[in-house]
């Protein structure tokens, strides 16, 4: 059994709570994240993802329930000064997170949260620098004004300015939205490079696609509940658990499904397009063979 | 949507009040707020509270919200009632201290300033909480409007006047995820003395002047496309239509005033 | 008959050394559904304002519907295009949804008491009048979007441009957006001109554009355009997924159709294949 990097107990939050305008985001979810593992957290607008994750990083207290990360223990009355500490676990990058920049230089943004750690000047340096090789931005542009970049330098600028923190829980937001493919890509294969390094990578995402390339777990919210943990092969053979959250399989699973009326045979259903081609190829040339 | 309640929000009870006329409803707010400064003895501000107590009434919201609004704006009342208290004279002197007296004329007079403040930010609220932001400034506009012979843009002003309304909620929204990206950074908003909590605001509004300019700009060339030119003739889809309800409540309005100008020399 | 008709336009920002579209010329015919693709930063949003008069035009000259886009043309220009843009937040300009409808109605100078059937009638064609009187803070980003559709729809006019419109939504947000640019094409045979990034996107409409680096690079029906992996492969864009298999099949040896291939399509042809081997 691997490792929990987060436990959920029973938690529930609801926003504006005791007035006119109270609104439950989440009603009681009780879950856990593995250490180390790419772990998707999936639903359509408003079933309560963002909450989720910002309760990961303390943004959000729980209104019940306790959220465990690392050795921190997350309830609606945790100390201000843990929460400080919790930063230094948990990194987050926000959707569209190059709206967060504001240094003069790219250098200096990606100092900034180290600094705020604590670190030395020098520290924080050596940090942001290895953080922006992480993300391939050219070293020319350090000196550079983030704003100066292009949209999808900024945004790399911007996951760096969260990787200097070194932190050992990544939640990304939807990541690659408003990028071009090649963008979006880039960010994925970057995410998934810093699960294989052994940091445990949140990724919240509408792409099923990307669920079922790159996650190795899945969480699953309709209206707040958590409707599905588990593996994406599982999730995805699921059909009637998709309708209900109202969410599309990959493609390349819908078509193995409607394939299977006319004589296919898919011993697993395919999640990417490479083990459908694979998987028909095999048929066709079985069917070759029989002759 | 999960911004954070304020006082004075409009709510939708569909009273009287609500279907009043917003010129009217912004005439009597300010009419009020003027003859708060005549009340100068205890019967016309008795005067003054069943009045708005009657309002309050009419406007089917709970007393509640109206206690917020009050609630939000406590320390300032205070304070300004403890300076008149303090530095006020006349009357008998009831204790002093270097240059601080407090006398019965300054007890008294704090006391009608507590009740001022009261009133005022009270009809205030009776105001936003009935009529919408839209209302308001197409109200505003209308009252205004006598301006444009002076060659004041009154309808560009009431353009930017509507548009700021509008993009109120999604700036709060915006701020409030700057700071939580900025706080996820490991940046702390409550520690220090002032001046370094002053600091941080810059990784806050400086994203926040970035991205306003942007929708600025966005918004710059979406109401081009969509045939706006500051300046150019327009027509108009609100209307503001003066019914036979605002007469009376010019009536009620203008009793008060009669009754309270008689209240005051009593 | 072409109702967008570019001749050698090139158009440079003002400061910047490199043109952002380099001598393009084309004719785009009428009632057709013409996408747009090409990586961030090739100029396609650039084409899009020029067309609609946003930008000032210097070299070259675009002719919309017999109207040369010029300063003294804009408001003729402006009732012909309807423009959705990316942000939904960013061209939400009234209070409430009925007045932001009313906003576009209100600049050309449409008399007031034609205003609420106008108003009413293209928020039903974008099934969003039980939200006429709702501010945008209670809607979520696809109906917003539906509502910049409607802003446009009641201008009546002939081409709807979207930039990218879809593209910050959710999925179900962008189907039914998707769904309704489909049904107004055919039902009002309005002339399409959408920027997308994505694939899937690309393949609903019938022609395809690429542009990359300011140059025009490819322009012809969807079949030929999408169905091509080489193609979409030289200019870093994204595959639709049949292409993709197709790609695929290919690389074990199978030989595949050239042309692209809609999933009905590409399921028939599978099959043939399967009861042939048979």
């Amino acid at each position: 059994m691997a490792q929990p990097a987060v436990v959920f107990q029973q938690v529930a939050y609801t926003y504006n709570a005791q007035t006119d305008f109270s609104n439950p985001a989440l009603k009681g979810i009780t879950a856990s994240i593995d250490k180390g593992s790419l772990t998707a957290i999936i639903g359509h607008t408003g079933s309560g993802k963002s909450t989720l994750t910002k309760l990961v990083d303390g943004l959000l207290l729980p209104e019940k329930g306790t959220i465990q990360v690392g050795n921190f223990t997350l309830t609606h009355d945790s100390s201000h000064e843990e929460l400080q500490k919790l930063h230094q676990q948990v990194g987050y990058v926000f959707q569209f997170p190059e709206k967060q920049l504001f240094s003069d230089t790219v250098l200096q943004d990606v100092e900034f949260g180290p600094l705020n750690l604590g670190k030395s000047a020098q520290e924080a340096q050596k940090l942001a620098l290895a953080a922006l090789e992480t993300v391939h931005l050219p070293e020319k542009f350090n000196e550079h004004s983030p704003f100066e970049l292009s949209g999808g330098q900024m945004r790399r600028v911007a996951i760096a300015g969260v990787l200097a923190m070194q932190p050992q829980i990544l939640i990304m937001d939807e990541p690659t939205a408003g990028l071009d493919p090649q963008g979006q890509t880039e960010i994925l294969e970057l995410a998934y490079s810093l699960h294989e390094q052994g940091i445990t990578v949140i990724l919240v995402s509408h792409q099923m696609e990307q669920v079922a390339t790159y996650a190795d777990a899945v969480l699953v919210l309709n209206q707040g509940n958590l409707v599905f943990n588990g593996t994406p092969r599982s999730l995805f053979s699921q059909p009637e658990l998709l309708k209900e959250a109202e969410l599309e399989p990959p493609l390349a699973t819908a078509f193995a499904q409607k394939l299977q009326h006319n004589d296919w045979h898919f011993e697993q259903l395919p999640l990417t397009v490479t083990s459908l081609s694979q998987s028909l190829i095999k048929q066709l040339q079985e069917e070759e063979h029989h002759e | 949507m999960n911004s954070k309640v304020f006082f004075g929000l409009y709510v939708p009870t569909n009273s009287i009040l609500h279907r009043l006329d917003p010129r009217m409803k912004i005439i009597g707010c300010f009419w009020y707020v003027v003859i708060v400064f005549f009340a100068n003895n205890l019967l016309t501000n008795v005067l003054l509270a069943l009045f708005l107590l009657f309002l309050m009434a009419m406007s089917r919201v709970s007393f509640k919200m109206y206690w917020q609004g009050i609630r939000t704006l406590m320390w300032i009342i205070l304070i300004t009632a403890a300076v008149q208290l303090l530095f006020s004279t006349g009357g008998y002197t009831l204790w002093q201290w270097h240059f601080l007296t407090i006398t019965s004329l300054g007890i008294i007079q704090s006391i009608y300033l507590i009740f001022r403040f009261a009133f005022i930010i009270t009809i205030s609220t009776v105001l936003t909480v009935t009529t919408t932001t839209l209302q308001l400034a197409a109200g505003i506009e209308s009252l205004l409007k006598p301006l444009s012979y002076l060659k004041v843009p009154v309808s560009q002003l009431a353009m930017m006047l509507s548009i700021a309304l509008r993009f109120i909620p999604t700036i709060m929204d915006e701020i409030q995820t700057i700071m939580d990206a900025q706080r996820a950074r490991g940046m702390d908003f409550s520690a220090g003395n002032l001046f370094q909590r002053a600091k941080r605001l810059v990784p806050v509004m400086i994203p926040l002047f970035v991205s306003s300019f942007k929708r600025a700009d966005d918004l710059a060339l979406a109401m081009e496309a969509r045939g706006y030119e500051p300046g150019a003739k327009r027509t108009a889809y609100r209307r503001l239509k003066w019914e036979k309800a605002n007469n009376w409540a010019l009536l009620v309005y203008i009793l008060l005033t009669v009754v309270l100008i008689v209240l005051r020399h009593l | 008959m072409a109702i967008i008709s570019i001749k050698d336009l090139t158009f440079t920002y003002p400061g910047n050394a490199e043109p952002t579209l380099s001598n393009i010329s084309l004719d785009l015919p009428a009632g057709e559904w013409i996408t747009i693709i090409g990586p961030n930063g090739s100029g396609k949003s650039t084409l899009a304002r020029l067309i609609d008069g946003l930008l000032p035009l210097k070299q070259g000259q675009i002719v919309v519907d017999g109207i040369k886009v010029n300063e003294d043309n804009l408001h003729a220009i402006h009732q012909r295009i309807g423009f959705v843009f990316q942000n939904p937040d960013n061209q939400f300009v009234g209070t409430t949804v009925a007045d932001d409808v009313a906003f576009g109605l209100e600049n050309h100078q449409v008399p007031h008491d034609q205003m609420a059937f106008r108003i009413h009638q293209a928020l039903d064609d974008v099934d969003m009048v039980p939200f006429a009187d709702k501010e945008p803070a209670y809607l979520s980003g696809g109906q917003k979007q539906r509502v910049a559709i409607a802003g446009a729809l009641s201008l009546r006019p002939k081409i709807l441009i979207f930039d990218e419109a879809t593209s910050m939504l959710d999925p179900k947000g962008r189907q039914k957006i998707l769904k309704l640019l489909a049904h107004l094409k055919v039902k009002k045979g309005f002339t399409i001109l959408a920027i997308t990034h994505d694939p899937s996107e690309a393949v609903l409409g019938d022609k395809v554009m690429i542009i990359d680096q300011s140059h025009l690079v490819a322009y012809g029906p969807t079949s030929q355009i999408m169905g091509s992996s080489d193609l979409l492969r030289n200019h870093h864009l994204g595959l639709p997924f049949t292409t993709q298999l197709k790609e695929e099949l290919q690389e074990h040896g199978l030989k595949v159709p050239k042309e692209y291939q809609s999933e009905e399509q590409m399921m028939t042809w599978l099959n043939q294949q399967l009861s042939s081997n048979k």
